[in-house]
């Protein structure tokens, strides 16, 4: 209980330092976001005007006030672009950028964990070690190029799906998400290929084989749970890079994210909207990082001492 | 060699050549001996030609011992910079939506919102504002010319060339038009469902917000207002289907078109259509707002006291009866015709909802409907009802349009060739997939039509002349001036699918009008 109020502190510390940092640094990008807004005819009045709707004529510590007060009651603000409430963008754009996000999540795990796991069963090292360079390759590219590229051989050369983003269509999404989790499906290839050999030369494991069990059902039965845990603390950790990384993709694969926004509103000094944007990032990680903590808990926590 | 020596050879060639490498770099950079430039551009728009023409710049005026230090900068602290006048030189464009020299020369007035470089001559004042407020044309087109030619001889801006519009067409797409100032329209295209793109991020689906290329080409296909600009550039009848303006120029009275319905319900109301007071209520909305182009308004009668809430109409947008619509001026506009061309003067109904959600559906009288926008791609269907079918056209019944927004150019091409797009419009980075040497359609595409429009746009380098500006005095501008080559750059950057500028007013767009 008392390590839950812990958590709940120091989330709540978190969210504020993110509000805070970010409204620092939006506050400190260059340009007038009044001018470049409404371009270089609109009239001094108009200009006016628009700083004072939007409080941009205040102080400093006036528009944080203003800005925390706001957001301590879920409000953040209207988009200087778009003129539409945050949330509702936020809302909108923010459930593609999570889909693709756990999509690839998904897909991570699979590729660095499960199928290293199947290789080791059928105790092919060349395999995996293949498998792992090949992982790798597509890992080195940036990820702009990789998604350019993907999108090309799965849309212009396999032809098995839409040039143009399809939400409907279920290829679409996997293009997408298997382009944004190369490179940590790459990182959690080798760690897992790692954690299963150590955990393989573990006196628990060593006894089970010594006793007749197969490699097969140790790995599975012993190991694979052991194994899986460092993997999935370090996931925790990369959840970040699924979100911003998802930024680059969107933008070639034409998906209307919280990637797009954010870039249109760096481009634009839509500070309300960046701020969203930022707060959104974090509350996205913060509570997939929350939720992998408890199944980490549930289904890690004591499985070595078990399986010992 | 010991570990003693070799440290000791190091240590020497450090000393000798870090002071020299500073020294060659420090005169590589800054032309010892030599005039120097500093050229900043937003690397963020248009970064195919902006940073090609940069570097043909440099190229070009090292010929003649001029030194240019490229600076591209993040759009966002491109506009800090312009807007502080902190730059010696910018690499910029200017493009309009509307037919009038006005609209070009309003940034050298020493009184405008925004004088990108900070010109002031009230010599040039008197000219332009002879042209701006003239009661007829033959009076403005004395004015701007002055004007005009005071800016180009005192090369306040070197104007390099204003590029064209290219579109490849699929069979059944011919009947696209669009104009020098990038109003796109789709009535006549045969193709029942058609799919086109766009490259820039959409600001906005509210009208009188719409201020930036992509947001425009969304809003102009489901609003109109009372005027609209054909594929000759010229003005023509949209909702007014007639307008005439008083000889004194300060009245201007449009006769509404009939029967025209706006886009579905209101409020579960039977359709309706658009009067007068439709109209005023549009127009007070925008002036009402913090639009870009609440500007349009600035002259009409009682606009300051509206602004200023003392008044809760503007007494100078009459509504008189149900189809006669009339706009009264504190003084003649010649402009003021053209100005109601822009988005934000689209009429919508009066009884609009405050907070209507401009992204869920359309509420205008444009020849197609909003049905769906996602954030990247808008669906819109062909407006049954709509009053301006062209002639031999198949009406709008049973169509439909999809506008998607696709920032890389390799992939509108995929798209293009896979048949997700039925019109590219080409970007820079395109031209020599689709182009050969010559500007010509390569033999591989010869199944589609290439489509050709003259842009009224400018492309030129701004010198900053402001007080406090470090811009390049007039003898260096002029320099520069003779040193460019702009046919070089039309050939080498766009194939010749452009045409040389050398004054601020792009002549073969303007002839027409001057």
């Amino acid at each position: 209980m008392t390590e839950w109020l812990h958590k709940s502190l120091r989330l709540v510390i978190g969210i504020w330092a993110v509000v805070t940092i970010s409204f620092m640094c939006t506050y400190m990008l260059p340009g007038d976001p009044a001018r470049i807004i409404l371009g270089p005819q609109a009239s001094a009045e108009t200009l006016a005007s628009f700083r004072s709707e939007y409080r941009l004529d205040q102080s400093l510590s006036a528009q944080y006030v203003s800005y925390a007060s706001k957001v301590a009651k879920l409000d953040l603000g209207e988009s200087f672009t778009q003129r539409q409430p945050v949330t509702r963008l936020l809302l909108a754009r923010g459930i593609t950028t999570f889909t693709l996000a756990i999509s690839a999540i998904c897909i991570a795990i699979g590729l660095g964990m499960f199928l290293p796991l199947l290789m080791a069963m059928a105790g092919s090292d060349r395999l995996s070690t293949t498998f792992g360079l090949i992982l790798q390759g597509f890992a080195f590219p940036p990820p702009y190029l990789l998604a350019v590229a993907a999108l090309g051989f799965v849309a212009g050369f396999l032809k098995i799906a839409p040039v143009m983003f399809d939400p409907n269509s279920s290829v679409s999404w996997l293009a997408a998400a298997i382009v944004l989790s190369a490179y940590p499906s790459a990182l959690l290839f080798r760690l897992f290929i790692q954690c299963l050999s150590r955990e393989m030369s573990q006196p628990y494991a060593q006894r089970a084989v010594a006793s007749g069990f197969s490699r097969q059902h140790v790995l599975w039965h012993e190991v694979f749970r052991n194994a899986c845990a460092e993997p999935l603390a370090s996931a925790t950790n990369a959840l970040a890079f699924f979100f911003t990384s998802a930024f680059f993709v969107e933008t070639v694969f034409g998906i209307g994210g919280l990637g797009r926004l954010a870039q249109e509103a760096i481009r634009q000094k839509d500070v309300a909207t960046l701020n969203g944007v930022c707060l959104a990032l974090c509350a996205l990680v913060t509570i997939t990082s929350l939720v992998m903590d408890a199944v980490h808990r549930v289904f890690f926590g004591k499985s070595k001492a078990t399986a010992r | 060699m010991n570990r003693r020596k070799f440290l000791l050879s190091s240590a020497a060639i450090a000393a000798i050549g870090l002071p020299l490498g500073y020294v060659v770099l420090k005169t590589e950079q800054t032309g010892a001996g030599s005039e120097t430039l500093t050229l900043t551009y937003n690397a963020e728009e248009n970064p195919d030609e902006k940073s090609l023409l940069a570097q043909l710049i440099q190229a070009q005026l090292k010929l003649d011992g001029i030194v240019v230090n490229l600076q591209p900068l993040s759009s966002v602290e491109y506009n800090d910079r312009i807007g502080k006048h902190e730059f010696q030189a910018a690499l910029t464009l200017w493009y309009l939506d509307y037919n009038s020299p006005e609209g070009y020369l309003t940034d050298f007035y020493s009184k405008a919102g925004y004088r990108l470089s900070g010109y002031d001559n009230p010599a040039y004042d008197k000219a332009y504002l002879s042209g701006l407020f003239a009661t007829n044309a033959d009076v403005a087109q004395r004015g701007f010319q002055e004007a005009a030619s005071i800016v180009d001889r005192d090369v306040v801006w070197l104007p390099l060339y204003s590029n064209n519009d290219l579109f490849l067409l699929k069979p059944g797409t011919e009947g696209f038009r669009s104009n020098a100032f990038q109003y796109y329209d789709y009535r006549g295209v045969t193709k029942p469902n058609l799919h086109v793109a766009t490259d820039i991020e959409v600001q906005t689906l509210d009208p009188k917000l719409a201020y930036d290329l992509a947001s425009k080409h969304l809003v102009t296909q489901s609003y109109e207002g009372l005027v609209a600009l054909d594929s000759r550039n010229q003005l023509v009848p949209a909702l007014a289907d007639s307008w005439q303006v008083s000889a004194d120029g300060q009245e201007l009275k449009f006769s509404i078109r009939p029967n025209v319905p706006f886009h579905g319900t209101l409020a579960g109301k039977s359709p309706r259509f658009v009067t007068a007071a439709d109209v005023k209520a549009s127009f007070e909305r925008t002036a009402a707002s913090t639009s870009p182009y609440a500007y349009i308004f600035d002259h009409v009668l009682g606009i300051d006291e509206f602004r200023a809430k003392r008044a809760s109409a503007i007494v100078g947008l009459e509504a008189r009866g149900n189809l006669d619509f009339l706009i009264k001026l504190s003084r003649p506009v010649p402009a003021m015709l053209q100005w109601l061309l822009a988005p934000a003067a689209s009429v919508m109904p009066y009884d609009l909802p405050k907070d209507y959600d401009f992204r869920t559906g359309s509420k205008g009288t444009g020849p197609f409907a909003l049905q769906e926008w996602n954030g990247t791609k808008a669906v819109f269907k062909g407006n049954d009802a709509y009053w301006g079918n062209l002639a031999g056209s198949q009406s709008m019944a049973n169509r439909s349009l999809t506008i998607s927004v696709i920032k890389d150019p390799s992939v509108q091409l995929l798209a293009f060739n896979r048949g997700e797009l039925d019109i590219l419009n080409i970007p820079l980075a395109l031209y020599g997939a689709i182009l050969d040497k010559s500007g010509k359609l390569q033999a591989q595409w010869s199944n589609n039509e290439l489509r050709v429009v003259a842009l009224g746009n400018l492309k030129f380098v701004a010198f900053n002349l402001s007080p406090s500006g470090s811009g390049p005095d007039k003898a260096l501008r002029e320099r520069i001036g003779a040193v460019i080559n702009r046919n070089e750059m039309v050939d080498r950057l766009f194939r010749g699918q452009a045409r040389v500028a050398t004054s601020v007013l792009p002549s073969d767009v303007f002839a027409k009008v001057l």
